[in-house]
């Protein structure tokens, strides 16, 4: 008699109630080997890296360096006791390009009004050609346009520097570098092309230019002296003479007069033979031709 | 259409801006030297030609003095009084010698015997004139003139009031330590007619110009007591301040003229109080056991600096005109004392005694930003410049008999151009005078 056992069913020699789950979990062991090894397609996705943005900031290099300035205040110290700075020796005679002359100004004493008062204040207007004309106030200046560049105040007063102080255990104040400037004018000034950049070196010959033609005497010491930063626009020939040279806040200029006197040296830098014709490259007209100038004397006082 | 306008507007979107190329530049150093000023003769001829030399003379003094210009040698000058007259300024020639300020002027005498002084300043690197005034005065009041002038060129090229057309009251000092002397005398501030106000007869201290009348204030020994007396200049005549049981001292006037704040030691202990000069009356402003005096009002008049050792050591501090609000405003080692508030109200001038020194320095009033700007054997006694500018103080030497000298000095607040003034004697206690009045 044969014994049948039904092979099929008993399937591993369990008992065809164990069949369905032992089914299943070798499925799923199926399953977590595949998975292991290959992974889950839209979960490995969501970990994909990504790539993080590096910003990238086009600084040109001229408005951060400055090899030939001046070694940033190596501060008087108590030992420098003798009297202000050094003058300057004269400047070799220089050729002068003349600036538009304003008119001929021969000094026949204009009208003045004579009436006799013990201490009497007449306003003398400036002596006026021969010709009896309407007022001709020498006026060489445009009017500027309207204040748009502000003129941004930086750190608080750095005052002291300039000034001696004889206080034994003053702490040494660090001096602090002037890059917050050049750093807005650089983004100011990025999208205009590499290739009518001033250089570096071409840009501090005519900075360095100008720091000798500046000069702050009569205002060092003054009250809010550092606050006097004074934007000047510049249109400049072609032969590097200062065409034109007004005053941005005009504003100011009218109404407070220790800007006003601020200002007027501001002026006379762009004016003294020293600085004429500007130490600018002739062959990037284009690039100089309207220039702001800031002259800022917070680093300074 | 209305198909091709955002096509269009898109195209223009795409188009970039055209760079709007204005080179900047940033000039953050200049030089720190003094304005080359020349100040040629002035035109005048006859009776006019001694002043139209003297007056450039003054004026080209009282510039330098400042320590801000620096005079052009008149050797150098590229024309004189008659050429400028004749030609003009010609400024390419004056440019090429580095002259950046020019002053010119003609004196003329008038039918009535006074002198009509003119004088024009101008800027030789603009090539325009700045400034043109016309004075007319009596002959002998020349020299104010010059200092007015001095003023105007000075406000005009710093932006900042002068200081030229005032005087300086101070004690004049002579004879042995042990016998001294002392009387007021007055001089303009460079040193020029010099005059005396008392006999000698008692000891004289502390003068202070009241800011707004031709009057001081000063502490003197005359009577029983010392007391503070007030001198009227135009008069001569003196009273004394308020009716004070105690001994009082250290007066100062306040900005408007109209009080006085000085303090009265009265049964060992010393306080400030206010005096009113209309009403005269009286109101004390600190109740301390502690020595409170040396007191001065800012410019403002709201508030006053003294000097007070109620925290142990002798420091500054500063309170309301009401005696309200007291803030100590030093707090560093050795003794502060005489604080003087500046006519600009950006620092206080005080004395300092540090390990057997005395300084003179600045401080702001919120008692930051101190610096020290001389020191000696012996300094005292800072009195501000009507500007705000230059201070003034006494400087003695140490020693006895004729080795010991005491001077009257001005400085600069940026702690340079310090400069001794030509008193015919010993000197001490300066106070400078407001400008004065037209």
């Amino acid at each position: 008699m044969i014994n049948r056992t039904m092979i099929d069913d008993d399937f591993l020699g369990l008992d065809s109630s164990m069949k369905a789950p032992v089914v299943t979990s070798a499925i799923l062991h199926i399953i977590l080997f595949i998975v292991t090894a290959f992974g889950i397609p839209f979960i490995a996705r969501d970990h994909e890296i990504l790539s993080q943005p590096i910003s990238i900031e086009i600084v040109p290099i001229d408005e951060l360096t400055q090899t030939n300035r001046v070694a940033t205040p190596v501060k008087p110290k108590e030992e420098k006791k003798e009297l202000p700075p050094p003058v300057q020796e004269k400047p070799s005679p220089p050729k002068m390009a003349e600036e538009t002359p304003p008119e001929i100004e021969k000094p026949k004493p204009p009208e003045l009004k004579e009436e006799v008062k013990e201490k009497p204040v007449e306003q003398l207007a400036p002596p006026k050609p021969e010709k009896k004309k309407e007022e001709v106030k020498p006026k060489e200046k445009p009017k500027p346009k309207p204040d748009t560049t502000k003129v941004e105040k930086k750190k608080e007063q750095d005052f002291d520097s300039l000034l001696k102080n004889l206080t034994p255990d003053t702490e040494e104040e660090q001096p602090v570098e002037s890059v917050e400037t050049a750093e807005n004018s650089a983004v100011d000034s990025a999208i205009a092309q590499l290739s009518d950049r001033l250089t570096m070196s071409e840009m501090d010959a005519l900075r360095h230019q100008l720091q000798g033609c500046w000069n702050l005497g009569a205002s060092a010491g003054g009250k809010y002296a550092e606050e006097l930063i004074v934007a000047v626009r510049v249109q400049i020939n072609k032969d590097r003479t200062v065409q034109n040279a007004a005053v941005v806040d005009m504003g100011r200029y009218q109404r407070d007069n220790a800007f006003r006197a601020a200002a007027e040296a501001a002026l006379r830098a762009l004016r003294n033979p020293r600085c004429t014709p500007l130490a600018v490259p002739p062959d990037k007209y284009n690039t100089w031709k309207n220039t702001i100038i800031n002259f800022d004397p917070s680093d300074m006082l | 259409m209305k198909r091709i306008l955002p096509v269009l507007l898109f195209v223009l979107a795409l188009i970039p801006v055209a760079a709007h190329a204005e080179l900047r530049v940033d000039v953050t150093r200049g030089t720190i030297e003094p304005m080359p000023i020349a100040i040629s003769p002035f035109s005048g001829s006859g009776a006019d030609a001694n002043l139209a030399l003297e007056m450039p003379k003054v004026i080209s003094n009282n510039l330098a003095g400042s320590g801000l210009f620096k005079p052009v040698n008149p050797a150098a000058f590229v024309q004189d009084a008659a050429s400028i007259q004749r030609d003009g300024v010609r400024f390419a020639e004056w440019r090429a010698t580095n002259t950046q300020a020019l002053v010119t002027g003609t004196v003329t005498s008038l039918p009535d015997g006074k002198a009509r002084v003119e004088f024009r300043l101008w800027d030789v690197f603009g090539q325009k004139q700045l400034i043109g005034m016309a004075y007319t005065t009596t002959q002998q009041n020349w020299r104010r003139i010059a200092h007015i002038i001095s003023d105007e060129i000075y406000k005009n090229l710093t932006g900042e009031d002068g200081y030229f057309d005032s005087r300086i009251v101070y004690v004049s000092e002579t004879g042995p330590a042990t016998k001294r002397v002392k009387r007021l005398a007055i001089m303009d501030q460079d040193g020029a007619n010099h005059k005396y106000l008392t006999d000698g007869g008692s000891l004289v201290l502390t003068p202070r110009f009241s800011p707004t009348r031709q009057q001081v204030a000063y502490m003197s020994y005359e009577g029983r007591a010392p007391r503070v007396y007030l001198y009227d200049l135009a008069s001569g005549r003196r009273q004394i301040l308020g009716d004070f049981p105690g001994m009082t001292f250290a007066p100062r006037f306040s900005p408007d003229g109209n009080k006085v704040v000085m303090s009265l030691a009265q049964n060992g202990n010393t306080d400030v109080y206010v005096l009113d000069l209309g009403s005269r009356t009286k109101k004390r402003l600190t109740e301390n056991p502690g020595i409170d005096t040396a007191p001065s009002y800012s410019p403002d008049g709201a508030r006053i600096a003294f000097e007070s050792d109620r925290g142990g050591s002798q420091q500054i501090y500063t309170m309301n005109a009401d005696g309200s609000n007291v803030q100590r405003i030093t707090f560093d080692k050795g003794r502060y004392g005489n604080p003087v508030w500046s006519p600009r109200s950006d620092l206080i001038a005080f004395t300092r005694q540090y390990q057997g020194q005395f300084y003179i320095g600045v401080i702001r009033p919120d008692g930051s930003g101190e610096r020290l700007i001389t020191n000696a054997y012996h300094v005292e006694g800072p009195s501000w410049s009507p500007n705000g500018r230059v201070l003034t103080y006494f400087k003695e030497s140490p020693g006895s008999g004729s080795a010991r000298t005491a001077r009257v000095y001005t400085i600069d607040i940026t702690g340079y151009n310090e400069r001794k003034l030509g008193t015919p004697q010993d000197g001490s206690d300066p106070a400078w005078s407001p400008l004065n009045a037209n």
